[in-house]
């Protein structure tokens, strides 16, 4: 791991969203360092999207602040931001017969790096993501699945060069439409792209996957950051059962020594409850 | 999958488009033959040309083209390829200000020519912008412009201009109503010079202010909050587009009144045979819009000769079977 300890890319203080007098978020402290992956998992409706539009700026904070690269994201020129600030949205809604490598070029929008270097860059990014063979498919007739490599391909693009600069990627729920290859794909990819100096901030539902993917963890709850720690110090369970309401257990492999939570038996018992009733 | 690259396809338009404009210089009620340049002997077949068929030709020309880059346009803003000018109550606007021209002001016409634009000319364009302010407005909140209410609200804006048109056709005597029925199927037999400057003058504005924008059209195909993502400026962008869609179809529909279908169907050939990229779909949308109006209007004059066809009714009668063939060859699957 690259991470520079002390540094931070994102930080963001005491933020808070108010939409209509609902307290969408109140009070979440949460930093990035350069290079460092952290997970954001929470219930449905506990405000991680919110929070990601948040740093975005797409949300306005009604107290706090949030700092990218040490600047006021007020203070950002949009189009620097996303040269260095990239987001994988949770589904894009793209109807327009683009070919794989057209919707990946579109990555290239806020550079002005000229055309020969926006090629080479986005080869590269489609050789990196196995998506070599989608590049003259048209995007609409591409699977799910297919359709989010690209999309994945598209904001890794959009920050590939400047190795020099610190670079955020934001994902939200990346995972959801791929199948088991990519999905180890996808846990590989984040650990080069922290090699790379970009770090990561990734919105998932697996906390199998979250424990794999991630160096720290935040855990949100009702708009509130109930945990924000080190991933295997965080994710207990405890705090599961106290955030998600499930009774979950832990098992190491024995091999590899890593940490699986499992759920055991719970919906075969819930099923047997309900016959008995 | 796709029949050309997009510079193939702005190589065969731009070669196809001059021999579109002869045609239409020399066929006619009265053919003409080119060497009338030359010999400079037959008169009156040189006044034909210079008074009537050239400004004509330059008009037709002009008009589809703007009409067609302004559906790419819309299309593009709206993510919607069945997006066109009447969707956000432009056509539907500059017609009741034409109807309100043509029911109120004939008594001005000689007043209110200005620079060869008819009051009818004048009640359009200001019928139009009309529409689309309110439009505008109606889906403007401090969040910013949502486009689907745009939309509806679009809808709503056309249905009321529809009835207001309804109930000037009911009240106006059987002169009248034919003059305003005549308007809305769109022609244009009232081409003159001052007309084709203006309208010259206009487009080529158009297309410099639309340069810069292809790029940022290509992005929101994306979606709104991808394409703020690539660092634009959404809001200012959306704003400017809506403003020169507006403009351009305002000025086309205002010299020759509602052409159904070119700024609907045009985009969608240039995207079936190079693509989405609208730096390409821009220009190769002007060019095949200028080629296909120029043949509408050629068959609109020709086909009746010596009466003439509404070149808006050529349109539709060639454009719609065309669309459905065309959405037939693609299973359905145009987008």
């Amino acid at each position: 791991m690259n991470i520079q300890v002390g540094k931070k890319i994102l930080d963001a203080r005491s933020v808070g969203v108010n939409v209509e007098g609902v307290d969408l978020l109140a009070d979440i402290s949460l930093d990035i360092q350069p290079g460092e992956i952290v997970a954001l998992v929470g219930p449905n409706g506990s405000g991680k999207s919110t929070f990601l539009r948040a740093v975005t700026g797409e949300q306005k904070t009604c107290s706090g602040e949030i700092s990218f690269n040490y600047k006021d994201l007020s203070g950002w020129n949009r189009r620097d931001l996303a040269r260095n600030l990239a987001v994988l949205p949770q589904q894009s809604v793209l109807n327009f017969p683009f070919t794989g490598r057209e919707v990946v070029s579109l990555a290239r929008t806020p550079h002005d790096t000229g055309n020969q270097i926006d090629t080479e860059i986005v080869d590269q990014v489609l050789d990196y993501l196995d998506a070599n063979y989608l590049a003259d498919r048209l995007y609409p007739r591409l699977s799910g699945g297919e359709q989010q490599r690209i999309q994945l391909a598209r904001v890794l693009a959009q920050i590939w060069d400047k190795a020099d600069q610190p670079r955020l990627l934001l994902l939200d729920e990346p995972s959801s439409y791929f199948d088991l290859a990519h999905q180890q794909m996808l846990i590989e990819l984040v650990h080069q792209l922290a090699q790379r100096n970009i770090a990561v901030l990734i919105v998932l539902h697996d906390i199998n996957m979250a424990m794999a993917c991630s160096d720290r963890i935040a855990v949100l709850s009702c708009g509130r950051l109930k945990a924000f720690g080190k991933t295997d110090e965080v994710i207990t369970p405890e705090l599961l059962k106290s955030v998600f309401s499930v009774e979950a257990r832990f098992v190491i492999d024995p091999e590899t020594g890593e940490r699986f939570m499992t759920m055991p038996g719970s919906s075969r018992r819930s099923l047997a409850a309900g016959e008995t009733e | 999958m796709r029949l050309l690259s997009g510079s193939q396809l702005i190589w065969v338009l731009a070669l196809l488009l001059p021999a579109a404009l002869l045609c239409s210089l020399f066929i006619g009620p009265t053919n003409i033959s080119p060497l009338v340049i030359f010999n400079g002997q037959q008169h009156q077949d040189l006044m034909i040309l210079r008074e009537i068929r050239l400004p004509r030709t330059l008009l037709s020309a002009l008009i589809g083209a703007v009409l067609a880059i302004s559906g790419a346009v819309l299309q593009g803003l709206f993510r919607n390829p069945l997006a066109d000018p009447s969707l956000i109550g432009i056509s539907a606007g500059a017609s009741v200000g034409a109807s309100v021209a043509i029911v109120f002001g004939m008594n001005w016409v000689s007043v209110w020519a200005i620079g060869g634009l008819s009051v009818v000319a004048f009640g359009a364009f200001v019928g139009g912008m009309a529409a689309v302010l309110l439009v505008y407005r109606l889906s403007t909140t401090s969040e910013g412009t949502s486009v689907p209410t745009m939309l509806l609200v679009g809808i709503a804006v056309s249905a009321l201009a529809a009835a207001i048109n309804n109930l000037m056709s009911f009240v106006v005597d059987n002169e009248l109503l034919r003059r305003i029925s005549f308007w809305q199927m769109g022609n244009l037999d009232l081409a003159n010079w001052s007309r084709v400057q203006l309208c010259a003058f206009m487009s080529v504005g158009f297309l410099l202010l639309l340069r810069q924008q292809a790029k940022n059209l290509n992005a929101f195909l994306l979606g709104e909050s991808e394409a703020r993502h690539l660092g634009l400026d959404v809001d200012a962008i959306k704003k400017r587009l809506i403003f020169l869609a507006a403009l351009g179809v305002g000025v086309a529909t205002a010299m020759a009144g509602t052409i159904a279908f070119v700024g609907l169907i045009v985009p969608h050939l240039v995207r079936i045979m190079s693509g989405p990229d609208h730096r390409t779909l821009i220009p190769a949308s002007g060019l095949l819009g200028a080629i296909i109006l120029l043949l509408a209007d050629l068959i609109s004059r020709v086909l009746l000769a010596p009466s003439e066809l509404p070149v808006g009714v050529v349109t539709a009668f060639l454009g719609v079977p065309f669309f459905i063939y065309l959405l037939r060859q693609q299973k359905g699957r145009i987008m």
